[in-house]
């Protein structure tokens, strides 16, 4: 079957990896421009608080010195919120998080800005801090917004409690899971180069088009006006999707005010004190199953700590809310997620975006109850899991490309899963190992609440010497986008990979095609690709007729070749580039590919929340050191339902980060703050991220459950990599310590502290 | 900020003793100070840097035992043949250190120097009775690590000296040195701790020395826990009140106090067991 491609399933080396294995690549800090300066923001000092006022006096006395520019500086409107508008670009007179932008300093050279920046004297009415979902609930009277609500979501579909009285078993958790910092190699940048009126901007970015929407608002001028360019990005992970904006605007504003190129790089430690992170969630789930382990209702609660700004709370509480009860056929539920405002940093997109705390909860409760039932987890998961023509919890019917009940077998086979649930124990005593199972599912693109920007294009052009030349919308971060974009066109066109080139994503090159997120790459402009390669076929293969003197219908594309089926004859494709040049013919095409409709009724959350799924199943095998409580995951076995595999290689590579990256969650970063809202883990020896002694040895397997939709029938699969690992892991650690680890990260000390509450009601 | 390269040890001296003390660092393998100065907590007007000083390289052996030169690095610690058969519980320490990047640059002298109560090799030293040749332009003394190390970052070294190189008697017995870190590399010890015993011909335990780190402002001897064991103390129960006598654990960003306190106790009693020591009851 894979014998009908020659670039689709198969490892093209990555296309950007020589560049950056031998340092040639260059990144936005290598990037200068003629008469170039540097800014830095000036930030609030305190978490909450009125700011009374600025004194720019030491900054003016710093070397360099070239301006400071505040909220009455902005051209055009002082707002960057990326979906509410409660984000103003410099704060005027509330302060809501240590790290608030005020305003932003010039200077000659970088390390002048920086310490100008932070010379600024800044005058302030500290208040008490809002620092938990739980303080923001309760405060009355201490408002961070107009409210401390940010957004709300709601599922409800069934009757839960006709559900509740007619399951024999009904359990009730609390489950609460930790912030999650990107740390993506590169530190956030960007460099803003004015041209008169109109803006060039580079930059680590995410998602181009919101940048161009957030400067053209700020500086009051049309989209066409700001083309946006990005450069070669260290990884992002989410965490390049909404901040970009705010720091682009920002230098935006001294290039505006200074006509020079402007160059903003964030230090590390301020990176992490002033970016987006994962959102942290406490959840309450009531789930009610019957004796032979049918879930029949279930009553779910999830309060996400949303920072001082909404950001892109509203769609990850969107995607939880849809996700709430996992891959499982439910009739009954309802859901209610409400995001609230605290005077910490904003969270906002981190890969998964929800997912991972929505599976944190489901796949918890599916042990708890497979515990309570005396029923082994893999089997109680097999009775309850979706298959082709049930409904989802939100009460989409799913036909086709539903490989969640595969991904499960296969890893427990795999994993030679034992029903038996209690842990090894080491000769001495000392350690104790056993399994732990976490199933997901994971809605492809923005889904309902973000249709009508969930389209994306490409285009392709042929040069006259037969190379071709592709512009897409979304971008590479690390992921492997550019890989298999060029495989993708390559085999739409049936040509050599060598042939394709892709360009800097340019918000000049191709319409508004969206942000890079929600695992919508492979999906978006695999079928954009398709929809080009439909306009550009028939005109390639007239006039290849035409050439070789021959009907269309007797044209194929292969092996880099346009050969004559009747005669044998072969063009090369060089040639009837060249061909199609001194013809006058049309030598590109603009591809587009728009999510279908999708039926949804947002009161009541029902409908097609999205319109296909990716499925994956976590098997870890997990050690607990019972002396010390420390956790160490041995190995993970991973089945991933992809639809399609374009890039063995690059899937692997997806699923061994997402599986390590998922464990540093589970186990190892705890991101901290002090009783005055200031980040107490803002590097690399406080926040611990797993290093590669720390790394988990993970036999992936996959799943080909082809989807119509997709292109050559793929879905995505940059966020399911790292969605169940955490659960899987809890379970694990669950079982070993006999008693329910509902709270990440796994630290040694929490371990034992369980350890020891268990031997204490033995 | 100047930076200062002395052609030899005679040289580096009369630097040190020259320019003003409050304004001037010795840098070895600076993966203590970079970082501090990139935090902005160190501004010298002065830095002198003595990596590559020769005359405080290299372990050689001597008479009594070993005389480890100021500048050796973790790396060439865990490379050397000598140390890893006669001083185990070193040797254990610097594969346990960091990861490979910052061993190849981290000196045994900046890692006393730093005084950290949470350094590796430490506690090792402590249980080896390590003495410090401190030298300046005018003189020379040698001193006990335990009288060097006073503080968290604070030690006896006076201005003008350095640190010149880390003298090991021989030793008798066995010794090993154990870490607990948050992770499997690059981690900073929530505790750690060296011990060295002895045994008779019969097995019966003749000598034992245990070393903390990261449980009080410097490293401890385990004292009251060892000299009741020697004294016929063989009772688990018991050990745990032992060992809280000799540390005074804090809360920081890694771990809490009473978690150091419990890991401490249940580590060196499973040692201890292991090695045929203690019963419950
Ligand atoms: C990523 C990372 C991981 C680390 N992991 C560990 C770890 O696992 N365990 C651990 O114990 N430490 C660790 N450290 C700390 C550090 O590497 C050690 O303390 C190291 O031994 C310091 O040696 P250095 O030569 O780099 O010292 P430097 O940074 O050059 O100097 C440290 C101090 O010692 C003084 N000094 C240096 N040499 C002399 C001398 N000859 N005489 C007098 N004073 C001197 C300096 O003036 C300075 O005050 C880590 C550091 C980093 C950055």
């Amino acid at each position: 079957m894979s014998e009908k491609f020659h670039h689709i399933g198969k490892s093209l080396p990555r296309v950007d990896a020589p560049g950056k294995v031998s340092g040639l690549t260059r990144f936005i800090t290598d990037m200068h421009f003629d008469s170039m300066v540097f800014a830095y923001p000036v930030v609030s000092p305190i978490a909450f608080g009125a700011l009374d006022g600025v004194d720019i006096s030491p900054a003016r006395k710093m070397p360099g010195f070239l301006g400071a520019w505040f909220a009455g500086d902005i051209p055009g409107e002082n707002q960057v919120g990326v979906i509410l508008p409660d984000q103003p670009l410099f704060a005027q007179d509330k302060l809501r998080f240590v790290g608030d932008a005020i305003g932003i300093v010039a200077a000659e050279t970088e390390v002048d800005a920086i310490s100008a920046a932070r010379s600024v004297k800044i005058d302030t009415t500290p208040r008490e801090p809002i620092l938990s979902i739980n303080a923001s609930k309760m405060a009355t009277g201490k408002k961070i917004h107009e409210n401390n609500i940010a957004c709300e979501h709601r599922l409800e579909r069934g009757d839960i409690q006709a559900g509740f009285a007619d399951a024999d078993v009904v359990v009730e958790a609390d489950l609460v899971t930790p912030y999650q910092e990107h740390f993506y190699l590169e530190p956030q940048g960007c460099i803003v180069v004015p041209q008169g009126d109109a803006f060039t901007v580079y930059g680590s970015i995410q998602c181009v088009f919101y940048v161009q929407k957030a400067i053209a608002k700020v500086l009051g001028i049309s989209f066409s006006k700001v083309r946006v360019i990005q450069t070669p990005t260290g990884g992002a992970f989410g965490g390049k999707e909404d901040i970009p904006s705010e720091m682009c605007a920002r230098a935006a504003v001294a290039a505006w005010h200074l006509q020079r190129p402007v160059k903003m790089i964030y230090r590390r430690r301020d990176d992490v004190q002033w970016t987006s992170k994962r959102h942290p969630f406490q959840m309450h789930y009531k789930v009610g199953v019957s004796k032979t382990g049918k879930l029949l209702s279930a009553d779910i609660i999830l309060e996400e700590n949303a920072g001082a700004y909404a950001t892109l709370s509203s769609v990850v509480s969107y995607r939880a809310t849809m996700q709430a009860m996992g891959p499982y056929a439910i009739p009954n539920i309802q859901v209610h997620s409400t995001s609230y405002y605290t005077n910490l940093p904003p969270t906002g997109a981190f890969r998964g975006f929800g997912s991972p705390q929505a599976t944190f909860g489901h796949e918890r409760m599916m042990d708890i109850l497979a515990d309570r039932l005396g029923m082994d987890p893999v089997e109680f998961r097999l009775k309850n899991i979706l298959k082709p023509g049930q409904e989802t919890q939100t009460g989409h019917a799913l036909s086709t490309s539903v490989g969640a009940e595969a991904t499960l077998l296969k890893s427990a086979n795999a994993a030679e899963w034992q029903t038996d649930a209690r842990p090894m124990v080491s000769k001495d005593g000392r350690y104790r190992e056993a399994l732990g199972v976490s199933v997901c599912h994971y809605g492809n693109c923005l889904g309902a609440a973000g249709w009508s920007m969930d389209g994306a294009g490409v285009k392709i052009q042929i040069n006259r010497d037969g190379s071709i030349a592709v512009a897409f919308g979304l971008i590479e971060m690390g992921q492997g986008a550019l890989t298999v974009v060029t495989q993708m066109t390559a085999e739409a066109l049936g040509v050599n990979a060598e042939r394709i080139s892709i360009l800097p994503t340019d918000t000049s090159q191709v319409p508004d095609s969206g942000p890079s997120v929600a695992s919508r790459n492979i999906v978006m402009t695999g079928n954009a690709i398709r929809n080009a390669v439909e306009k550009l076929k028939p005109i390639l293969s007239t006039a290849a007729a035409e050439a070789m003197e021959c009907a269309p219908e007797n044209v194929a594309f292969q092996n880099d070749q346009v050969v004559n089926t009747k005669s044998g004859n072969a063009l090369s494709i060089s040639a009837l580039c060249e061909y199609l040049y001194v013809t006058n013919r049309p030598m590109d095409a603009l591809g587009w590919w728009h999510v279908p409709a999708l039926t949804y009724d947002a009161q009541t959350g029902r409908g097609e929340a999205y319109f296909t799924y990716s499925y994956a199943t976590h098997i870890a095998r997990v050690q607990v050191d019972t002396l010390t409580g420390q956790v160490r995951v041995q190995k993970v076995w991973a089945a991933h339902d992809v639809g399609k595999i374009i890039n063995p290689a690059g899937l692997a590579g997806q699923v061994q980060g997402g599986v390590v990256q998922g464990a540093g969650w589970a186990i190892y970063e705890n991101f901290g703050h002090d009783n005055a809202g200031r980040i107490t883990t803002p590097n690399l020896s406080t926040y611990l991220l797993p290093t590669a002694a720390d790394s988990v040895d993970v036999q992936a397997f996959w799943i080909e459950d082809p989807e119509p939709l997709g292109p050559w029938g793929a879905k995505g699969i940059g966020e399911p990599a790292i969605i169940p690992t955490a659960a899987a892991i809890a379970n694990a650690v669950s079982r070993i310590v006999g008693q329910p680890m509902n709270q990440i990260p796994l630290t040694p000390e929490r371990v034992l502290v369980a350890f020891e509450d268990k031997v204490v009601h033995e | 900020m100047k930076i200062h390269q002395p052609y030899g040890l005679e040289d580096c001296l009369t630097l040190l003793s020259e320019l003003p003390p409050d304004a001037t660092v010795i840098l070895a393998g600076g993966t203590d100070l970079m970082p501090r100065y990139e935090q902005g907590r160190i501004l010298p007007n002065n830095l002198i840097n003595i990596k590559h000083l020769t005359e405080l390289q290299g372990i050689t052996e001597t008479e009594n035992g070993i005389e480890i030169g100021g500048l050796t690095t973790i790396e060439a610690l865990q490379h050397s043949d000598l140390i890893r058969q006669e001083y185990p519980a070193l040797w254990r320490s610097t594969a346990q250190f960091a990861g490979v990047q910052i061993r190849n640059r981290a000196t045994l002298a900046g890692n006393i120097a730093n005084a950290s109560p949470a350094g590796d090799t430490l506690p090792s030293l402590y249980l080896y009775h390590a003495k410090l040749k401190l030298v300046s332009r005018h003189a020379s003394r040698t001193t006990r690590l335990e009288d060097f190390l006073v503080g968290p970052g604070q030690t006896t070294q006076e201005p003008g000296e350095l640190i010149q190189s880390i003298i090991l008697p021989k030793v008798s017995g066995s010794s090993c040195f154990y870490k607990l870190g948050l992770r499997d590399a690059m981690a900073i010890s929530v505790v750690n701790y060296a011990l060295r015993y002895s045994n008779a011909e019969d097995g019966e335990l003749t000598d034992l020395e245990i070393t903390a780190g990261a449980v009080a402002p410097t490293i401890v001897f385990l004292d009251a826990l060892t000299t009741a064991i020697l004294g016929g103390e063989t009772n688990i129960a018991a050990w745990q009140a032992l060992i809280e006598q000799d540390i005074a654990p804090i809360d920081d960003i890694r771990a809490s106090a009473d978690y150091r306190r419990k890991v401490l106790g249940r580590l060196i009693s499973h040692h201890l067991q292991r090695l045929g020591v203690g019963s419950h009851e």
